[in-house]
C-alpha cells in the first residue's frame, strides 16, 4: 500500500509541476468542447441553389416559389439554360442545381413530371442532405398540384372536394432534442474523445518516458511489485480523467444548455469503466514502445480510427460491414451511446445494460491483457 | 556458503534464444568486499547484475544472494539490495527531497526513519540546504552522489553499481571512490562494473568477462602477476596503430596494442623481452625512440586476456 501511495504521489507531483501538462489536462478539454460545440455545426443552412426554368409556366414558377421559401436553400440565380447552371456548380457558386424541363406543366397534370437535380458531391454528407431537402419540397409541391387537379375534376362533377381529398399532414417532432441541435449530439462525444486522448496518451507517454530515463529499471529493483506499479501509474490518471468528465459536463450545461436528465453517478460509473479501456490501451502502447515518440505515434494510430468509428460524428448504422465490426469492439462506441443516453434521454441502467455490459467487458479484457503484457515486458 | 559469503554463483547461464549472454560462470563474493566486474559491452556484465538483482531468472545454474536463492525467490532479495546505474535514476522534475521520499516510500521506510536517512543522503551528496532544488538542475557529480544516497536509504547489505562513474569528471570520480571504500570498510559489500581501468584498481577482486564467460578472476596484483616483466613499451612517435599491427605478425609476439603514442608489446613467456622486441623491430626496419620493460596495467591484462580468449 505504501509503495502505491509513493508512486501516486510522485505521479501527481510530476503532472502538476509541468505547466504544459496542466494546460493539456484542463485547458485542452475546455477548448475542444467549445470548438466542437460552437464551430462544428451539422445543421444545414442556405445551400446556394441555381434554378433552370425551361418551362416558364405557372406550374414551374410555383415550384421555384416553393424552393425559395426554404431555410436550407438559398436561390442564388434563376437561369434559362443547363449550361449556365453547370458552370455555376463547376466554379462553386452553387452547391445544387434544379432543372425544370420544357413541358413540365403538361406532364405534371398527368402525374409524369420530371425534375433534374444536380448536386456538388465533393462533400457527400452535405450533398445527400441537400438533395433530401430539395426532394421533399418538390414532392410536396407535386402532390399539392395533383390534389388541386383532382379537386377541380371532382368539383366539375358536382362533388364536394373537401371530404374526398384526405390530406395527410405529417407532424414530426424530434424527441429529447426538439431543435435537433448539433451541440447536444456532439458534446457527449467530446467527452469520450477527451478522455481517450488524455488518459491513453498520458499513460503511454509517462511509462515510455520512464523507460527512456532509466527510472523504470530503478523502480523494478525496488521491492515494488509490477501490479503495484501498474496501479500507481494508472490511479492518478483515472482520478484526473473523472475530474475532466465533471469539467466538460459543467461546460456543456452552462454554455451549450446540454441537459443532464439521467443520473450523474451513473455517468461517472460508466466513465470509470471506459477509463479501464483507455488506460489499458495506454499500457499496451507503452509495452510495445521503446521511446516517447513511438508511444505518441502508436497512440494516435489507435485513437484516430477509434474516434472515427465510434458514432461520434458518423452514425455506426450507416457504416459498411467491416467498419461496423470495428465499431462493435470499439469501447468509445458504447461509451458515447451511454453518455448520450444518460445526459440527453435520461436513460437508466436497465435500458442500457447491454451497452454497459459490453463496455465493462471490453474494459476488463483490455486492462487485464495490458497489465499482463506490461508485467511480462518488465520481467 | 560460509557466513561471510554474500554472493555465490555456480555454473550460472542465461540464454536469449540461442545467444549465451552469460555462459556457465561461477564465483563468490564475501562481505565487505569491493568486487569489480569488467568486460566490453555485450560481455554479459549487465545480464549478470540483472540476474543477481532478481530482474531476470537464470536459464540454468544456481545463484544465492544474501542466502536467498534468486532462481526461486527473486522478490525476496530486492528489499536487501541497493542499486545504482549509470543513468543515475533520479526524476529530473522532482526535487532532491521528493526523490528521496519516493525511494524511501518504495522501500517501506517509516516516516521517522525516512527523515533520518534523508538527512544522511542529503549530507553525503553535499546538498544540504538544496533539498528543494529540482534534480534536473544539479551538476552530474551531485546527481551521481544523490543517486548513491537514494540507493543507500534503506541501508542495504549489498550494493550494485552499474557503471557508476560514466561521464563524471575525474575529481568527482575520485571522491566517489573514497565514499565507496568507506562504505565497504563499514561492512557493505559492493559489486561494481566499470569501463575505467584506473579506478578498477580500487577493487579488492576483479572478474574479467568476455563473451559471457569469466576470462580471469583475482586481485589486481594477481591478475597483473602473469605479465610482470613481459611488457615492453616502445616509444615510436608516429602511426603506432600500424606498427602494432605489423608487430603482431611477428613470431614470439603475443600481442601489441597502441597506447597513445607508444606501443605495449607482450612477448611469449620464456623469451627475453627487450631483445625480442629489438629483433622484431629490426626485422621491420623500424627505429623507435626508446624500448623498455614496463609495469603491466590492468588494461594490459584486460587486452591480453580478451585477445587470448578470442584466439
Amino acid at each position: 500500500m505504501g509503495a502505491i501511495r509513493a508512486i501516486v504521489r510522485k505521479e501527481l507531483r510530476q503532472t502538476f509541476r509541468d505547466k504544459r501538462m496542466v494546460v493539456i489536462l484542463f485547458v485542452a478539454p475546455l477548448v475542444q468542447t467549445l470548438i466542437f460545440g460552437f464551430a462544428v455545426n451539422l445543421d444545414l443552412v442556405e445551400q446556394p441553389l441555381v434554378l433552370v426554368d425551361e418551362d416558364g409556366t405557372a406550374a414551374s414558377r410555383a415550384v421555384v416559389e416553393a424552393l425559395s421559401h426554404d431555410e436550407a436553400l438559398e436561390v442564388v440565380a434563376v437561369v434559362k439554360d443547363h449550361g449556365q447552371a453547370a458552370a455555376m456548380l463547376q466554379d462553386n457558386r452553387a452547391a445544387i442545381s434544379i432543372e425544370i424541363p420544357r413541358g413540365y406543366e403538361d406532364k405534371a397534370e398527368k402525374g409524369e413530371a420530371q425534375v433534374l437535380i444536380a448536386v456538388d458531391g465533393a462533400d457527400s454528407n452535405t450533398a445527400l442532405r441537400t438533395t433530401q431537402v430539395a426532394g421533399q419540397i418538390l414532392a410536396a409541391r407535386a402532390s399539392s398540384a395533383q390534389r388541386d387537379k383532382l379537386s377541380k375534376v371532382l368539383t366539375s362533377r358536382g362533388l364536394s372536394a373537401d371530404n374526398a381529398v384526405a390530406q395527410l399532414d405529417l407532424s414530426i417532432r424530434a424527441m429529447f432534442n426538439p431543435q435537433l441541435r448539433t451541440a447536444i449530439f456532439l458534446v457527449p462525444g467530446v467527452l469520450g474523445m477527451v478522455l481517450t486522448v488524455i488518459t491513453m496518451i498520458l499513460t503511454a507517454m509517462g511509462l515510455s518516458r520512464e523507460r527512456e530515463l532509466g527510472t523504470l529499471e530503478q523502480l523494478m529493483v525496488t521491492p515494488l511489485r509490477p501490479s503495484d506499479l501498474v496501479l500507481g501509474k494508472t490511479l492518478p490518471f483515472s482520478i484526473l480523467g473523472l475530474a475532466e468528465v465533471g469539467l466538460v459536463v459543467c461546460l456543456a450545461v452552462l454554455v451549450f444548455d446540454v441537459p443532464v436528465r439521467g443520473s450523474l453517478w451513473l455517468l461517472f460509473a460508466v466513465s470509470a469503466a471506459f477509463l479501464l479501456t483507455t488506460l489499458g490501451m495506454g499500457l499496451l502502447v507503452a509495452t510495445f514502445s521503446e521511446t516517447q515518440q513511438q508511444a505518441m505515434l502508436s497512440a494516435f494510430f489507435v485513437i484516430l480510427p477509434a474516434i472515427m468509428l465510434s458514432g461520434f460524428v458518423f452514425p455506426v448504422e450507416h457504416m459498411p460491414l467491416f467498419a461496423k465490426w470495428i465499431a462493435s469492439i470499439n469501447p468509445l462506441t458504447y461509451y458515447i451511446a451511454l453518455v448520450r443516453g444518460i445526459l440527453v434521454r435520461g436513460a437508466d441502467i436497465e435500458h442500457m445494460w447491454q451497452d454497459a455490459a459490453m463496455l465493462v467487458g471490453i474494459g476488463l479484457v483490455v486492462f487485464s491483457t495490458a497489465s499482463l503484457k506490461f508485467r511480462k515486458r518488465l520481467a | 556458503m560460509t557466513e561471510s559469503t554474500v554472493i555465490e554463483v555456480e555454473h550460472l547461464s542465461r540464454l536469449f534464444g540461442k545467444f549465451r549472454a552469460v555462459d556457465d560462470i561461477s564465483f563468490s563474493v564475501t562481505r565487505g568486499e569491493i568486487f569489480g566486474f569488467l568486460g566490453a559491452n555485450g560481455a554479459g556484465k549487465t545480464t549478470t547484475i540483472r540476474i543477481l538483482c532478481g530482474l531476470l531468472s537464470p536459464t540454468s545454474g544456481k545463484g544465492r544472494v544474501l542466502d536467498i536463492d534468486i532462481g526461486k525467490a527473486p522478490e525476496r532479495v530486492k528489499p536487501l539490495l541497493g542499486y545504482m546505474s549509470q543513468k543515475f535514476s533520479l526524476y529530473p522534475d522532482l526535487t532532491v527531497s521528493e526523490n528521496l521520499e519516493l525511494y524511501g516510500g518504495l522501500y517501506g521506510l517509516s516516516s521517522s526513519r525516512l527523515a533520518q536517512r534523508r538527512a544522511f543522503a542529503v549530507e553525503m551528496a553535499g546538498l544540504v540546504g538544496q533539498e528543494a532544488v529540482l534534480c534536473a538542475t544539479l551538476p552530474l557529480g551531485f546527481k551521481q552522489r544523490l543517486a548513491l544516497g537514494a540507493a543507500l536509504l534503506h541501508e542495504p547489505k549489498l550494493l550494485f553499481l552499474d557503471e557508476p562513474t560514466a561521464g563524471v569528471a575525474p575529481r568527482a570520480r575520485r571522491e566517489f571512490w573514497t565514499l565507496i571504500r568507506s562504505l565497504a570498510s563499514s561492512g557493505t559489500t559492493v559489486f561494481v562494473t566499470s569501463h575505467y581501468m584506473d579506478e578498477v584498481e580500487n577493487c579488492d577482486r576483479i572478474v574479467l568477462m568476455s563473451r559471457g564467460r569469466i576470462a580471469a578472476l583475482g586481485t589486481p596484483t594477481e591478475l597483473k602477476q602473469g605479465l610482470v616483466g613481459r611488457i615492453v613499451r616502445i616509444e615510436c612517435g608516429q602511426e603506432p596503430a600500424r606498427l602494432a599491427r605489423r608487430l603482431r605478425a611477428h613470431e614470439g609476439v603475443v600481442d601489441a596494442q597502441p597506447f597513445g603514442s607508444a606501443i605495449h608489446l607482450i612477448v611469449a613467456p620464456g623469451l627475453d623481452p627487450i631483445n625480442h622486441a629489438r629483433k622484431a623491430l629490426a626485422a621491420l626496419e623500424e627505429q623507435p625512440r626508446s624500448v623498455e620493460v614496463c609495469q603491466p596495467t590492468l588494461e594490459d591484462v584486460f587486452i591480453s586476456v580478451v585477445s587470448g580468449v578470442a584466439r
